[in-house]
C-alpha cells in the first residue's frame, strides 16, 4: 500500500517549503524498495488484517457487549466470599467433570458473579445459587473471529499470529518508507485529489496511531504465534513438554489425583487479601475441585500496575502457599503479564477503551486507505482494477454489514452468527465483482450497515424492554444508533480532482 | 503522596500532552522557519506528562496512558487544522507538506511463478527462520527461563515480519532466499550448540 503523498493537482496554490530536515537523507531508491514491501504485503494481507482490526476494535467492548446481550442476569457489584464458597459448590455438583473452572468476581465492568465451565458461563445470584447461563453467544463469535478467525483453534490463532507479524511488518516498513512522515504529520487535505486525500489520511492517522498500532500488532503476533514457538522450544529442550516451558510464567499444573478430598475453602481464601488495598481478587482458578490434585489460583489486580494481575495459590484451607511474581519477578514475567492488557485495553477502564476502540478504527481506515491508495495509483495512470477496487468495497463495507447482521440475526432468530458473518460476505464480494461499479457498493452497503445497526438496537430493545434503557445496554443502544447515523451516507461526496 | 496532589498531577500532565502537541503543530503545520526548538520542546513536554501521570496511574501504566492522550490531541488538532473543503482564492491557508512522493520500485512479483516463489518466501520461509530464531534466542538468551521465553515470544514475530517485508520488497528472489535459510541454519546450529 503505497502512501506517499502525491503531488496536488496543478490547478492549487504551491505550499510553502520547510527548512531540510537535520536528519541524515535516506536514499530514495531504499525508500522506493521498502514501499514496494510495504504495498506488496499490504495487498496480500489486507482483507485478513481488516477483519482482524475491525473484530478487534468491537471486542474491545466485549464487557459490555456481553451485559448488552443478557441483560437480565442479576448484576452484582461485590460478592461475599460465603456466596463464593456457594457458588463454587453449585457449580461442582452441576459439572462433576469440568476439569478446570474459572470464577470471575464482580468487577466495575462486569457486575456480576459468573463462572466458566467450557465454553458455558453461568452466573450466580448473591446467595451463590446457580441463576441462570449468560454465554453471549454473539460476544462469544467475536471473539473467536478476532482470535481464531472461526478456524480450528490452534491453526486459527497461529494465522492471527501471522496476521499480526505482517501488520507488524506494514507499519515498521510504512515509517521507513516515509521519510518525511514526521514533517508531514499534521497535514490533512481531505479536499482535495482522491490519491492525496487518501494518503493524508493513510499517514495521518498511521503516525500519531503508531504507539498503539504497533503495541497491538506485535503483541497480536506473540499471542498468536506463541504456540508454535511452545512446541518448537518444548520439542527441542524438555522432549514436548509444553507444560514444564511454560510454568515459569502461566505456574505449574498440579498432577492429576482423583482420590476425593475435602472442598478448599474459597471463604479463607479471600479472608487472605483483607487489608490489601492494592490487591483486588479478580478471577478465581478451580481445578480438579474436591479431589487430591485440585488446586485453588487467585489473580489478584493492582490497580496502578499494567500487568493483568498477579497469581496467588492456595491450599484446602484457604492458606496462600505459593507467589507467581508476575509483578516483581524479574522482567521478562512483568513483560508477559502486561502484554494482554496492553493487547486487549483493559487497563485504564472505559475511557482507555473508548480510545482503543477509536484507534482501532483508525487502524481499519489505515487498512482500506492503503488499499485505496494502490487502487487510485492504477486508475491514475490509466490502469484501473475494477474488479479489485469492487472487491475491497465489499470486504471493507460488507464485513462491516454482516457483523451487524449476524448480531441481529441471532438477537431475533437466533441463527448462528458464524453462518451469518461468513455466508453474506463471501456472497457481497462475488456479487460486487460481478455487477455494477465500487461507489455503487460503497453506498450501498453504508445504507445497509446503517440500518443492520438501527434494526440490532430496536430488536434488542423489544426483545429485552425495559432493560434496554438502563444501564449499559442503554449505552450500548445509543452507540449503535450513532454508528448508525455516521456511517449512512448523508453527504454528497466531494468533486475531486483527479490526481 | 495525597490523592489530590496525584490528581492536579494527572491534570497536569494532561495540559502538558495539549501543549506538546501545539508544539510540535507549530513546528510541523506550516512553519518554514527554523523549527528545532518546537520540536525538542514539544517532545520534552511528551515525556514531562508521562512522568507527571506516574503517581496517579503508576509508571508502566501511566506511559500507556498518556501515549493515548497524544494520539487523541494529535487527532483533534488535526481535525480542527485540516482541509475539509475544497479551497477557494485567497481564503485558502497553505497547509505546508511534503511536496510529491515516491514511487514504489517494482516488485519481485512480476509474474505468477514469481508471485508464488514470493508468497513462499514470506510465509513457510519466514515462518522457519522466526521459529528457529524464537527457539534460539529462547536457549541462548541470558537469564532466568521467564526472561529467555518472553524474549524469544517477542523477539521472533519480528524476525517474521522483516521476512515477510523483505521477501516483498527485494525483486531478488535468490538473495531473499538465501538470506532466510541462511538464518534459519544459524539460528539451528545455534541450538545445537547450545549449552547444557
Amino acid at each position: 500500500m503505497d502512501a506517499a503523498t502525491p503531488p496536488e493537482s496543478a490547478a492549487a496554490k504551491p505550499e510553502p517549503a520547510n527548512r531540510p530536515s537535520i536528519w541524515p537523507k535516506v536514499p530514495p531508491a531504499f525508500v522506493r524498495t521498502v514501499l514496494s514491501g510495504h504495498s506488496g504485503l499490504g495487498l496480500v494481507a489486507a482483507a485478513l488484517i481488516y477483519i482482524v482490526c475491525l473484530s478487534g476494535a468491537v471486542v474491545v467492548f466485549a464487557n459490555e457487549l456481553k451485559l448488552w446481550e443478557e441483560p437480565a442476569a442479576p448484576p452484582q457489584t461485590t460478592a461475599s466470599p460465603q456466596a463464593v464458597q456457594a457458588f463454587a459448590e453449585a457449580i461442582t455438583k452441576a459439572h462433576p467433570k469440568a476439569g478446570v473452572v474459572y470464577m470471575g468476581l464482580p468487577s466495575p465492568d462486569m457486575p456480576r458473579l459468573y463462572a466458566f465451565v467450557g465454553e458455558q458461563v453461568f452466573v450466580a445470584d448473591a446467595q451463590g445459587r446457580i441463576a441462570g447461563e449468560a454465554s453471549a453467544p454473539w460476544v462469544h463469535f467475536l471473539e473467536h473471529l478476532h482470535i481464531y478467525l472461526h478456524l480450528p483453534e490452534t491453526i486459527g490463532l497461529i494465522v492471527v499470529g501471522l496476521v499480526g507479524a505482517a501488520l507488524t511488518g506494514l507499519i515498521v516498513s510504512g515509517f521507513l518508507a516515509h521519510p518525511k512522515i514526521f514533517r508531514d504529520a499534521f497535514a490533512f487535505r481531505w479536499a482535495g485529489a482522491k490519491r492525496l486525500s487518501q494518503a493524508d489520511l493513510h499517514n495521518r492517522l498511521s503516525v500519531w496511531g503508531a504507539p498503539f498500532h504497533l503495541v497491538v500488532a506485535w503483541t497480536g503476533a506473540y499471542i498468536g504465534l506463541a504456540t508454535l514457538l511452545l512446541f518448537a522450544v518444548a520439542g527441542v529442550t524438555t522432549k514436548g513438554d509444553i507444560a514444564k516451558v511454560t510454568a515459569p510464567i502461566y505456574g505449574e499444573v498440579p498432577k492429576a489425583d482423583p482420590t476425593p478430598a475435602a472442598f478448599p475453602d474459597l471463604v479463607k481464601t479471600l479472608a487472605w487479601f483483607d487489608g490489601k488495598p492494592d490487591l483486588k481478587p479478580t478471577l478465581i482458578s478451580l481445578t480438579a475441585l474436591g479431589t487430591k490434585g485440585q488446586m485453588v489460583e487467585v489473580n489478584a489486580g493492582m490497580p496502578k500496575r499494567l500487568i493483568y494481575a498477579e497469581r496467588y495459590t492456595f491450599d484446602v484451607q484457604g492458606r496462600m502457599t505459593r507467589k507467581l511474581g508476575l509483578s516483581n519477578d524479574g522482567l521478562g514475567k512483568q513483560v508477559f503479564a502486561s502484554s494482554y492488557p496492553l493487547h486487549f485495553g483493559s487497563f485504564g477502564g472505559l475511557p482507555v477503551k473508548i480510545a482503543y476502540g477509536l484507534l482501532g478504527a483508525a487502524l481499519c481506515v489505515v487498512t482500506s486507505s492503503g488499499v485505496t491508495i494502490w487502487l487510485t495509483r492504477r486508475r491514475d495512470r490509466g490502469r484501473p482494477a475494477e474488479r479489485l477496487e469492487k472487491a475491497w468495497a465489499a470486504i471493507v463495507w460488507g464485513s462491516t454489514f454482516a457483523l451487524a447482521l449476524s448480531a441481529a440475526l441471532l438477537l431475533a432468530l437466533k441463527v448462528p452468527p458464524v453462518w451469518t458473518f461468513w455466508a453474506p460476505l463471501a456472497v457481497l464480494i462475488a456479487a460486487a465483482v460481478a455487477v455494477k461499479d465500487a461507489r455503487f457498493w460503497i453506498v450501498s452497503l453504508r445504507i445497509a450497515t446503517s440500518v443492520a445497526l438501527a434494526a440490532t438496537m430496536a430488536i434488542q430493545a423489544v426483545k429485552f424492554g425495559g432493560m434496554a434503557f438502563s444501564g449499559v445496554a442503554l449505552g450500548v443502544n445509543l452507540t449503535l444508533l450513532a454508528l448508525a447515523a455516521v456511517i449512512a451516507p448523508w453527504r454528497k461526496p466531494l468533486a475531486r480532482a483527479a490526481a | 503522596m495525597s490523592s489530590t496532589l496525584q490528581i492536579a498531577l494527572a491534570v497536569t500532565a494532561t495540559l502538558a500532552v495539549a501543549v506538546g502537541v501545539w508544539l510540535l503543530w507549530l513546528a510541523w503545520k506550516r512553519n518554514p522557519k527554523p523549527r528545532g526548538g518546537l520540536i525538542a520542546s514539544g517532545w520534552a513536554l511528551l515525556v514531562v506528562a508521562a512522568a507527571l501521570l506516574a503517581p496517579w496511574a503508576g509508571g508502566d501504566r501511566g506511559v500507556a496512558i498518556s501515549t493515548l492522550l497524544v494520539a487523541v490531541a494529535a487527532a483533534i488538532f488535526i481535525a480542527i487544522s485540516g482541509r475539509w473543503t475544497l479551497p477557494h482564492g485567497k481564503k485558502a491557508k497553505p497547509i505546508r507538506a511534503t511536496a510529491g512522493g515516491a514511487d514504489p520500485a517494482t516488485g519481485p512479483a512480476t509474474t505468477w511463478p514469481r508471485a508464488v516463489a514470493t508468497v513462499l518466501l514470506a510465509l513457510p520461509v519466514s515462518t522457519a527462520a522466526c521459529v528457529a530464531a524464537g527457539v534460539a534466542l529462547a536457549v541462548w538468551t541470558p537469564g532466568a527461563p521467564a526472561d529467555k521465553l518472553v524474549t524469544a515470544a517477542f523477539g521472533a514475530p519480528l524476525v517474521l515480519a522483516g521476512g515477510m517485508v523483505w521477501a516483498c520488497a527485494d525483486r531478488k528472489l535468490l538473495r531473499t532466499t538465501i538470506g532466510l535459510v541462511a538464518l534459519t541454519a544459524v539460528c539451528a546450529l545455534a541450538v545445537v550448540l547450545r549449552p547444557h
